[in-house]
């Protein structure tokens, strides 16, 4: 069973009596000078979205965004200011310390940034930490700890000590530890940020099949847009403390809600990530080079729109024609802010 | 295995031998965990085992193993020397883990006598020792044999003669040293009265004094301080005593009202034995035997030599003595 | 008015205000505790019948007695092999082969030097006082990891509790507990639990937060989550923690023996009441064994290196196979030993190290004491240092007015630390001015000056021998290696070991005090500043070097600003150490509060030994304030000057 995920107007404000500048219009003042006069800091104002059961929702932001500080008040870990947050059927905002426990213990689990493997523990008992807590019996849950350190590709090494691994070994027991206690969602906090760039790719890889595999509902903060554009299926892009934009990764990178959004994804080779969907001329009859479904990546076409003058038929999903995408609309992708020039030049 | 549960396993542990420590003495009667080591099953007809304050100086521990050796002989009793600080010992035969001490020395002890014998009635008086003890003040030897007139206080009233017993703890005038602080003193206000040109220095413990006398004994350099008799160290090093003015009643009544016009020599004191007021009703043949205990000074002082001087075992010299000295104690049973 | 004028405004206002009490301090500023104090054990002692004793202080101490009756009585039933086989098997599990051979050789070497009963006595009463230490200890140090306010009440009470000479309390003890090893262990754990629990503490707090996070995220409950996480990732810090509560339990053994321990320490007593050094040393050196070889089976120091190369049968690893093998070889050593007749240590096996030491003393003090050519010896440099230095310094400061004091007092740690720190620091001597006058007619106050004097010189010398001697162990690993075991030892003996050879090096009066409190006080002096110097980060080494520094460049620029805090923070210790040491100084005559706190037990004025001893505790609160000022404040600079 999968489970979604529903926030709304969630606040967070680190200080004295934060409470009073929820909604306030103090809280829009600049932070530095709030901190000064209130000793208050507002990591989060307003937050709110859903994420549908078996969705990637990727949260992403610069360092001191507030993007931590939201996947910790998701299961409370640190409580938000203001703001309700439900995840399945549960108000978590509302549960009890009891209700609260069975929710960490069954429902979320969390990886966090730099692993945060218990030293003093053999990987099983690492990776059945969860279930133990829970009160699961031994010999029970070094099974499950054994069979998910297959899942993750450290099998048959359930007794090393954490200190025995590499980085990239030691967030693979970092997702099987959360993965060992079957929840409904799970949380990702900055997991690869430490890891080598060839490492962090693996990982991410294992993340996708994982998904693929499990299906579970995830949500995942970082702060590398291409670690975002990978796995999300829609991203958040927050900016102290507010999302600025949410939206599929197409949408972020092809349509930027603002000028900092656009910054950031400037450098993002956007045939990569747009679909000839969103860039496609109405429909007309014609000759066409060859026909490719509406979710097909700029960049799959370039060879056909390369290779002849023709453009390219979009169809949908069930194959009824609703398109088309010529050599110039491509590489205005392609080209992404030069666009006008490029224009110019063609018909010049 | 996990570390922690093994600290948790040791420290609940811990917590249930204390625990069982402290249910099972419940039922027990409580005096019995304190006669400490003992234990080995004597036969039940013999007299309970006993406990015997031995306070820090040769005498105590001599009275101490020669009344053990006579205890455990002649009247089956065990006795266990336990070696405490004699103030401690009050505290000691008030709540009866001690028995008795036999060896009191009554100047330092006044209020003690007060409080737990004449008001408490928690320790009794069970007679004295026989040797006396006398404080005073002594001057080595050799100072002495080189200037007489050092051999009477107002030899010191000299200013030239005094001044030899400088030291840079005593500035321009003459050292007076004392020892332990916690002993009786008057030597401050004698000092005082008599209008020597002396400074009281305190040296803090026993230690200090007795190197500070070996040391003048070795280099024959002039040392004025408080000592008495019986100690250890006359056997080993001579010190010739200072004569004070004799001893009046109105010193003895100044030295009651504190006035600090004490100007006279000290008392002589008589040591004396004190039991726990238990002591009789649970061992009446040793509570008997130790009120009639008594050694001389000088029976002492030949056990103290056999200890300090031979470094014989404390045991094995009350052994000794005893095997030759049967008559003296026969006296005591 | 500008910012600055203020302090110099307030110190002015109050300057003036306590001029008018003249320069002596007035006598309405008794607040009598010492009789108070006096009244309330009189009291005590003539009431021991009230049920708070018998149904509660009394009951604690007869089950410290019969815990403490079974521990020995264990010990004893092993006989010496079972014994020595039983640290052998402790140490295994903890620490592997290495544990197990230094805790059984140390203990033997106990036997060989001294007397084997009398080491069991010791070790049987410090094995109960370091438990029940752990099982005080260990929960406050939770407590107060988890709770602010109590964590800052904890701490003054600590503070106080380890700087408070045992002889203020031994007497009280006694009265409330029983004579003999019920005080023993109460006294013993009054001084031994402030390590336990502030380290305890430290070891949960620097338990990082993302660790506490994944507990809590996987749903831990706060017990779950001490138990689960915090304690196993504090373990290590906490081990350490177990080893400063066994050598702070040690410390305590000599006094015990006042209270009737036997043991080692009445031992190492019987050698000083007959001011024989060979016959102290020797069982003051079975102490540091025994310290140590509890320390070394308790704490363990297994490293993983150790657990790699040497691979343990199988069942080693499955822990209650081993415990019952283990368990059994003990039982069986012990019966073997009881069936073979190994009752007592083997005479053949001892050594008598006393003469030998006796003799080394005596030459020492024939050629030290006197006749050395151009000095003179020991005892005329004794005497120049008093007429030149202690002497007027002592006599400046009990002549200076009270107020001044104060004020000065008052200024120095203002400059240090900020106004808070003035104000304490001022408080704290208006508070020793309260204490009043003690009963040989000198004020308090006096006393505290004298002390502080002579606490200032041992800090200022062992400063001047310690610092050069840190840097250049900081920077030889030759040198460092001769001076740890060197330095570990001058520290583990028994502070009253040292009684006796001072006195033969020096008359009685102050010098043999300041003397040997600088023996002690150097040593954790010269061990940080090595340290500060061997952490520093090889990064900024490097940096200067590559820009062309000489060593000495780098030395002086870099190593030695960076090492600066943790130099501070040895200065903090030797003037702590040097406060611990004012009792051994007032037995060798230097006087002062140190005599004062004695007179608790030897004159059973237990309200003049408190009032000695809170006085020792303000000037330590004082000092220690004030010097952690510094440390901190250099620290601070150097940051910013970084920045």
């Amino acid at each position: 069973m999968t489970t979604g995920i529903a926030v709304d107007g969630l606040w967070k404000v680190f200080g004295p009596k934060g409470e009073r500048l929820v909604g306030s219009p103090d809280a829009d003042r600049p932070r530095r000078e709030l901190e000064a006069d209130t000793g208050c800091v507002v990591a989060m104002r307003d937050i709110r979205f859903a994420v549908s059961p078996g969705e990637v929702f990727v949260v992403m932001g610069l360092s001191g965004s507030g993007k931590s500080t939201l996947v910790r008040c998701l299961t409370r870990l640190i409580e938000p200011t203001a703001g309700t947050i439900s995840i399945g059927d549960i108000d978590v905002t509302a549960a009890d310390t009891d209700a609260l426990l069975e929710l960490r213990r069954h429902r979320v689990s969390m990886v966090f940034q730099h692993f945060g493997l218990l030293p003093h523990r053999t990987l099983v008992d690492n990776v059945g930490f969860g279930l133990e807590l829970r009160g699961v019996d031994k010999s029970e849950r070094r099974q499950a700890a054994e069979r998910v350190l297959e899942l993750v590709g450290l099998g048959g090494m359930g007794q090393s000590k954490p200190d025995q691994l590499s980085g990239g070994q030691q967030q693979r027991v970092g997702l099987a530890r959360a993965l060992a206690t079957d929840p409904d969602v799970m949380l990702f906090d900055e997991p690869f940020s430490a890891l080598d760039p060839l490492i962090r790719r693996d990982m991410q890889d294992e993340v996708c099949r994982l998904h693929a595999d499990v299906g579970k509902t995830m949500v995942f903060i970082t702060h590398d847009l291409a670690e975002a554009l990978r796995l999300g299926d829609r991203i958040a892009i927050m900016r102290d403390g507010r999302f600025v934009q949410v939206g599929t990764p197409e949408e972020v990178v092809g349509s930027p809600a603002d000028d900092y959004v656009r910054n950031f994804v400037r450098d993002v080779p956007r045939s990569h990530v747009i679909s000839v969907g969103a860039i496609m001329a109405p429909h007309s009859p014609g000759d066409y080079v060859t026909t490719v479904v509406s979710t097909t990546k700029v960049r799959d076409v370039v060879g056909h729109v390369a290779s002849s003058d023709l453009p390219v038929q979009v169809v949908d999903e069930s194959g009824v024609p609703v398109g088309s995408v010529d050599r110039l609309a491509v590489l205005e992708v392609i080209a992404g802010d030069d666009i006008h020039e490029i224009r110019a030049a063609a018909s010049s | 295995m996990k570390r922690s549960t093994r600290v948790l396993r040791l420290l609940m542990v811990g917590a249930l031998v204390m625990g069982a420590a402290a249910c099972g003495d419940d039922d027990e009667d409580p005096k019995s965990s304190e006669t400490t080591t003992g234990g080995t099953g004597e036969a039940p007809e013999e007299g309970e085992p006993i406990t015997l304050a031995a306070n820090p100086w040769t005498g105590s521990m001599v009275n101490a193993q020669v009344a053990k050796v006579v205890l455990e002989a002649e009247l089956g009793t065990e006795v266990t020397i336990s070696e405490v600080d004699e103030n401690v010992t009050w505290e000691g035969l008030d709540d009866g883990s001690i028995d008795a001490v036999l060896e009191v020395w009554p100047s330092g002890h006044a209020e003690d006598y007060a409080t737990y014998i004449d008001d408490k009635g928690s320790v009794v008086d069970i007679g004295k020792l026989g040797p006396s003890a006398k404080i005073g003040w002594y001057i080595p030897k050799a100072v002495a044999d080189e200037y007489p007139a050092l051999t009477t206080w107002e030899g010191f009233a000299d200013d030239e003669l005094a001044s030899m017993f400088k030291t840079a703890e005593s500035g321009d005038l003459g050292q007076f040293l004392m020892g332990d602080p916690s002993y009786v003193s008057y030597d401050e206000q004698i000092i005082a009265n008599l209008e020597l040109p002396l400074k009281f220095v305190v040296a803090g413990s026993e230690a200090g004094l007795l190197t500070a006398i070996q040391d003048a004994d070795a280099n024959g350099t002039p040392l004025l301080l408080q000592f008495w008799q019986p100690h250890w160290l006359h056997s080993k090093v001579e010190l010739v005593e200072v004569e004070l003015p004799e001893v009046t009643d109105e010193c003895l009544a100044s030295a009651e009202a504190g006035d600090g016009l004490y100007a006279c020599d000290y008392p002589v004191d008589e040591l004396y034995k004190a039991a726990s007021a238990g002591l009789e009703a649970k061992n009446t043949a040793a509570f008997d035997f130790l009120s009639k205990f008594q050694l001389t000074t000088d029976q002492q002082n030949e056990i103290a030599a056999m200890i300090d001087g031979d470094e014989m075992d404390p045991a094995e010299a009350a052994q000794t003595w005893v095997d030759a000295n049967a008559d003296v104690v026969a006296a005591w049973l | 008015m500008p910012r600055g004028l203020v302090p110099v405004v307030v110190f002015a206002i109050v300057g003036l205000l306590l001029a008018q009490t003249g320069s002596e301090v007035p006598e309405g500023f008794d607040i009598g505790l010492t009789d108070w104090m006096q009244d309330r054990y009189k009291w005590t002692v003539l009431n021991d019948d009230h049920w708070m004793f018998t149904r509660f202080f009394h009951p604690i101490g007869d089950a410290l007695g019969s815990t403490y009756d079974f521990v020995l009585w264990v010990l004893r039933a092993l006989r010496w092999p079972g014994v020595l086989a039983a640290a052998a098997a402790i140490g295994a599990r903890t620490g592997g082969w290495k544990a197990a051979v230094a805790g059984s050789m140390l203990l033997f070497g106990c036997g060989v030097i001294a007397d084997w009963d009398n080491t069991m006595i010791t070790l049987a009463l410090m094995i109960v006082a370091v438990v029940v230490s752990l099982l005080i200890g260990l929960p406050l140090g939770i407590w107060s990891a988890r709770n602010v306010q109590v964590e800052s009440i904890l701490r003054s009470v600590l503070d106080t509790a380890q700087v408070m000479p045992v002889y203020v309390y031994l007497m009280p003890i006694v009265v409330f507990f029983g004579i003999q090893a019920p005080a023993v262990i109460v006294a013993t754990v009054i001084f031994a639990v402030p390590p336990a629990v502030r380290i305890t503490n430290l070891g949960l707090r620097s338990v990082p937060v993302v660790t506490e996070e994944v507990g809590r995220s996987f749903g831990s409950t706060r017990g779950q989550l001490l138990r689960k996480v915090q304690l196993p990732m504090a373990r290590p810090t906490i081990l350490l923690g177990l080893n400063q509560v066994i050598m702070m339990a040690f410390g305590v053994v000599v006094i015990a023996a006042l209270v009737g321990s036997g043991g080692l320490g009445q031992d190492v007593l019987t050698g000083l009441q007959k001011i024989d050094v060979g016959k102290s040393f020797a069982p003051g050196l079975a102490l540091v064994f025994a310290a140590i070889a509890l320390d070394r089976i308790s704490t363990g120091q297994r490293t993983v290196s150790v657990r790699r190369r040497f691979s343990m049968p199988t069942w080693w690893e499955r822990p209650r196979v081993a415990l019952t093998v283990l368990f059994g070889a003990v039982i069986g050593v012990g019966v073997a030993a009881t069936l073979l007749g190994a009752d007592t240590f083997p005479e053949s096996f001892t050594v008598d190290i006393s003469q030998s030491v006796s003799d080394a003393a005596k030459w020492v003090t024939d050629h030290l004491a006197t006749g050395v050519p151009v000095v003179g010896g020991t005892k005329s440099i004794s005497d120049f240092f008093l007429l030149n230095f202690l002497n007027p310094m002592q006599e400046a400061f009990i002549d200076a007015a009270w107020w001044v004091v104060v004020l000065v007092i008052a200024a120095i740690g203002w400059a240090s630390g900020g106004w808070r720190l003035g104000v304490l620091c001022g408080g704290c001597f208006v508070a020793i001015a309260s204490l009043g006058i003690a009963a040989d007619r000198e004020s308090v106050w006096d006393k505290a000056m004298i002390t502080l004097a002579q606490v200032l010189v041992v800090v200022a010398v062992s400063v001047v021998i310690a610092l050069p001697l840190g840097l250049a162990a900081g920077r030889s690993d030759r040198l460092n290696r001769f001076l740890r075991p060197v330095l570990d030892t001058a520290q583990a003996l028994p502070q009253f070991a040292y009684i006796v050879p001072v006195l033969f090096l020096f008359p009685p009066g102050r010098t043999p005090g300041i003397f040997a409190s600088i023996i002690y006080a150097v040593p954790p002096c010269i061990r940080l500043t090595s340290l500060g110097l061997r952490e520093v980060p090889v990064g900024p080494r490097e940096a200067a070097t590559s820009f062309g520094a000489t060593p000495r460049q780098e030395m002086m620029r870099v190593q030695i600003p960076l090492a600066l805090r943790s130099v501070m923070l040895g200065i903090n210790q030797t003037v702590l150490m040097a406060l611990s040491m004012v009792i051994i100084a007032a037995l060798v005559g230097a006087g002062g509060l140190g005599l004062e706190a004695v007179f608790g037990l030897t004159k059973k004025q237990v309200g003049r030994g408190l009032t000695g001893g809170l006085a020792i505790v303000l000037l330590a609160i004082v000092l220690d304030r004030v010097t952690q000022a510094w440390g901190r404040d250099r620290q601070r600079s150097a940051a910013d000057r970084h920045r």
